[in-house]
């Protein structure tokens, strides 16, 4: 109890220091006094009685020391004085270094903290779901796949045998169309087994979610909606449940409406029950989920469900062997490489704050150069070792807070760049949380506690440094014309290198990739890069028009679309360019081929006349489609310039030959120049009349005057106008689908970008740091030798020199690290040539105008100075 | 509970305060006063000692401090024995007995054998 008393007593008077004090002087004052009035009594004058007093009690400061040394808390007491003689320094030392300091480490740190939180609200936040951690993707691992789903008939035994195990739900992706009885739209399915809904545990925001009564074959249809199909289809009406939409234009009853944020994984609309219909189940492949009950862990269910599975597999005849059970923690929408992506841009901001942190500990060094008499004085004074980079720490520790503090700001503006920057793209790829995103207490927690690792990764060394010498050279070093110290100059040397090297990876690397970027903006699609809509349709099965309906739907729809103001030209496809849509290859067949290879694949496209107009794609020989190719008459066909070539080296030649699609020929009648497809290689493409090769699905293109939001919506009405139950997507610009085929280049390269201007920044401030320190130390020297005779040119080379020996060293490391850097990345991003000279020179040119220019400066400054001025200076 | 017993004079000078304190409450002029006066002036209590002596004891809890007014009329800081100080007193003149108690008899036995 007593120990706890000292403790108390002791923490007391730390914090009422003041008091204690007052208390402490008072209790003097009423000693002295005593003493003195019984001096008088014993007959002494008053003066006398006083002085014999204070005499008799002794030293009044040693009594205050010795009282003060019985109260402190020693740990505590230190640090504080630690950190207020740490700030008093700050305070007096130019602001120049602890600026340069907070500024670099506070972008690094900005970033670092925008990055997390930017995962955290984009990952790993946005499942709402309840103890997400038990939550886990179930599958098995096979000798061909790493992970592979179980089909129907399979997960429905590993649902039974494991039940008391694991809680496990079943689900298959479909899209289909939803109509509300006025309009027909599309929306992403979600088929679901009965244990899908209890494992999540999701509460509903409307009704209810689904029940295990819901699957059976002879309830009534039912379906859950997520919140923004509720808004978008049935205006985000309160009393929704119990109404009815068409789901493939069959009614369902809706059950409940889904909390916003509950759409995963990845996009999804609507939720309903899993009824496999006859032989569909054999079929039919399912992604699964499970809830661990409380008490198992993971393994013990891939244990059971391996061995289920073989058991299943042993008496089939298949050449897939299950060897295990995929376990993967379920990270909702995202893929293994998304995550995996952003674990690497993580490691790139950590990177970068290495350097920050290296660069803020070399100013550090260069500031111990300056005060290493300070410390070999205060060193034989006695202070010991600890206790001097004890308090450089503690320099670096409030350096770090108030980057940190810094920093938060630069996340803060990151992260509205963020938001308005790709926010476009994350809105239309349903990425949940971005709208939320900001930096809350988390944010701050990380902040403080990169700034405290930080402060003391980077006071480590120079603390370190600073104390670990003898004083006679630590005395000596401080007379200010002397050298530099060796050790201290090479580690800073080492850094300046490192940065340099680091500055040029990332400016090479980030050059190729805008370059990789721009190459693909610059790429000719081949059609019209603007001022084309485009809006995807599908005729219901049971459409109220006649039987000849798609021709009868075409025409109608062509019909009143081109009569719309503000549309020059209309015409449908089966397929748009550039989009996933576009991969309907087919192999095809050539008659009387001029090579030797008469046939190929190519992508398939079923148009109307006026295709070619809109899209503005060019006829490079031959004629177009045009209502004169109907059914019954000769079929013809389009072919692209790539097909025609690689068979008639003449194009001339092409007309007139016969192509053969799954066993259906065509006369080739046109040539086409080639349009991009996906992957931005100008694939094989055969272009065959509608009326020739009917679609039931398929989008319109429609080149527009005017302003294409305003006509989007009247496109869509004027379609539900012919027939609301024919379903209609949203009306996009081929701009839009351009773009969002470029997102992942484009982002890569903004950030990559962003990177590399930030460690030039870091590496042009580090740099100019380190050599107007060395120029300004050495001064005096430089005074005494300008006025022996040096010429300002031979003091400028001097000067200049720690800088340029980084430059060289560090561009060479920079420019080997960068050409691994860039062969590793060749591999990944479309269009990227690790071998564009241009962009590595002038990577390599820019990097070293900067550097040069920065140690140029304030070596000028030295070569100009006045000899006279500079011997005072000390 | 623990004392540190290797400076004798510390123990000493703690022992007799206690003592002091265990009579009556008392402030630091008054403390040196009395063992002074207890001692017949053989022991005088240097102010340097004592002050930082009663800050000690006060944190290992054995007395606390609390403001009165003097017979006099003026404020000072009085010093209390608390529980603890009253068994470390116990124990601490026990120790004291039986140590003094050998030294007396150490001494009593080399005067017999000179």
């Amino acid at each position: 109890m007593s120990w706890r008393d000292g403790v108390w007593s002791r923490l007391r008077g730390f914090f009422l220091r003041r008091r204690e004090e007052r208390e402490m002087d008072e209790e003097l004052a009423f000693h002295l006094e005593m003493q003195v009035e019984e001096n008088v009594t014993a007959g002494m004058s008053p003066k006398e009685a006083r002085r014999r007093a204070i005499l008799e009690f002794g030293g009044v400061e040693r009594y205050r020391e010795a009282v003060r040394d019985e109260r402190r808390v020693p740990v505590v007491d230190d640090l504080w004085r630690d950190f207020r003689q740490a700030w008093r320094t700050l305070l007096r030392t130019p602001g120049y270094y602890s600026a340069v300091i907070v500024l670099t480490l506070s972008l690094a740190m900005g970033t670092s903290v925008a990055i997390a939180t930017i995962v955290r609200g984009l990952i790993t936040d946005p499942i709402p779901v309840p103890e997400a951690d038990r939550l886990f993707a179930f599958g098995r691992t096979t000798s061909r796949s790493f992970s592979s789903n179980p089909t129907y008939e399979d997960f429905r035994v590993w649902e039974s045998e494991v039940e008391r195990l694991v809680e496990l739900g079943g689900s298959t992706y479909g899209s289909l169309t939803i109509g509300d009885g006025s309009t027909t739209s599309y929306a992403r399915g979600f088929r679901v087994t009965e244990g899908f809904f209890p494992a999540l545990s999701l509460r509903p925001r409307l009704g209810r979610v689904l029940l295990p009564s819901d699957h059976e074959p002879s309830s009534e249809p039912v379906v859950v909606l997520s919140h923004r199909v509720w808004e978008r289809v049935l205006d985000g009406d309160p009393e929704a449940v119990g109404r009815t939409v068409l789901l493939d234009g069959r009614p369902h009853t809706v059950a409940g409406v889904l909390e916003t944020g509950a759409e995963f994984p990845a996009p999804v609309d609507l939720w309903y029950p899993l009824q496999p219909a006859g032989d569909e189940a054999a079929g039919l492949y399912l992604d699964v989920i499970g809830r661990l009950r409380p008490g198992v862990v993971a393994e013990e269910v891939g244990a059971a469900l391996t061995a289920i599975q073989q058991g299943l597999e042993a008496d089939r005849s298949t050449d897939e062997r299950t060897t295990g059970a995929y376990i993967g923690p379920w990270t909702g929408r995202f893929t293994d490489e998304a995550i995996q992506a952003t674990r690497m841009l993580h490691i790139a901001v950590l990177l970068l704050l290495l350097i920050g942190a290296a660069n803020s500990s070399g100013l550090m060094l260069t500031k111990g150069i300056t005060r290493s008499r300070e410390f070999a004085i205060r060193a034989s004074l006695g202070a010991t070792r600890w206790r001097l980079g004890r308090q450089l720490l503690a320099e670096s520790v409030i350096l770090a807070t108030l980057a940190g503090l810094l920093g938060l700001l630069v996340a803060y503006v990151t992260i509205r760049l963020v938001r308005l920057g790709p926010a476009e793209t994350f809105a239309h790829n349903n990425m949940l949380g971005w709208e939320r995103l900001g930096l809350d207490g988390r944010s701050l927690t990380y902040a403080l506690v990169l700034s405290a690792l930080v402060g003391i990764v980077f006071g480590m060394t120079p603390a370190l440094k600073a104390t670990g010498r003898d004083l006679v050279t630590g005395l000596r070093d401080g007379t200010p014309a002397s050298t530099t110290d060796r050790g201290r100059s090479r580690i800073l040397r080492f850094l300046l290198c490192g940065e340099v090297a680091f500055a040029l990876v990332l400016l090479t690397t980030g050059g190729l990739l805008a370059r990789s970027v721009f190459e693909i903006v610059r790429l000719d699609p081949g059609h019209a890069e603007e001022g084309v809509l485009t809006v995807r349709w599908t005729l219901p099965a049971d459409s109220a028009l006649p039987d000849d309906r798609t021709v009868t739907f075409q025409s109608l729809l062509l019909d009143r679309l081109g009569a719309m103001p503000g549309v020059e030209t209309v015409a449908v496809t089966s397929n748009l360019p550039a989009t996933r849509f576009g991969r309907w290859s087919r192999q095809y067949q050539v008659a009387d081929s001029g090579s030797a290879a008469g046939t190929g694949r190519a992508s398939w496209r079923s148009i109307t006349p006026g295709y070619l107009g809109s899209m503005g794609i060019t006829l490079v020989v031959g004629r177009d489609i045009d209502g004169t190719d109907r059914e019954g008459s000769p079929p013809i066909a389009l072919v692209s310039e790539t097909l025609a070539r690689r068979h008639w080296p003449n194009l001339i030649e092409s007309i007139g030959r016969r192509i053969t699609l799954e066993e259906e020929g065509w006369t080739i009648v046109g040539v086409v120049r080639d349009v991009l497809g996906p992957n931005r290689d100008p694939a094989p493409a055969v272009y065959i009349p509608q009326s020739q090769s009917p679609i039931s699905t398929g989008f319109v293109v429609a080149r527009i005057g005017g302003n294409p939001v305003s006509l989007a919506a009247q496109l869509r009405a004027e379609i539900w106008r012919i027939d609301p139950a024919i379903a209609v997507g949203e009306v996009e610009t081929i701009e839009r689908i351009l773009r969002d085929t470029w997102a992942n280049e484009r982002t890569l390269a903004l950030l990559v970008g962003v990177f590399a201007v930030l460690a030039l920044v870091i590496t042009v401030i580090s740099l100019y740091a380190l050599i107007a320190h060395s120029v300004a130390r050495r001064k005096q020297e430089i005074g005494i030798r300008l006025a022996l005779g040096a010429l300002p040119r031979q003091i400028l080379q001097a000067a200049m020199w720690d800088g340029l020996f980084a430059v060289v060293v560090g561009t060479t490391i920079g420019a080997v690290l960068g050409f691994g850097a860039s062969r590793l990345m060749a591999g990944m991003v479309y269009g990227f040539n690790p071998n564009d000279s241009l962009v590595l020179m002038l990577a390599t040119a820019g990097l070293l105008l900067v550097v040069v220019l920065t140690s140029y400066l304030p070596a000028r400054n030295a070569a100009r100075t006045d000899p006279l001025i500079s011997l005072r200076a000390e | 509970m623990s004392t540190d017993r290797s400076d004798l004079l510390q123990g000493t000078l703690e022992l007799l305060v206690l003592k002091t304190l265990s009579l009556e409450p008392m402030h630091g002029w008054g403390i040196a006063q009395r063992i002074e006066q207890m001692s017949s002036g053989i022991f005088e209590v240097s102010q340097g000692s004592l002050y930082p002596a009663l800050q000690r004891m006060k944190n290992r809890g054995l007395i606390k401090s609390e403001w009165r007014v003097t017979k006099n009329n003026r404020r000072a800081r009085y010093y209390l024995l608390t529980p603890a100080g009253h068994r470390q007193l116990q124990a601490e003149s026990r120790a004291w007995e039986r140590s003094s108690g050998a030294v007396n008899q150490v001494l009593g036995w080399e005067r017999g054998s000179a």
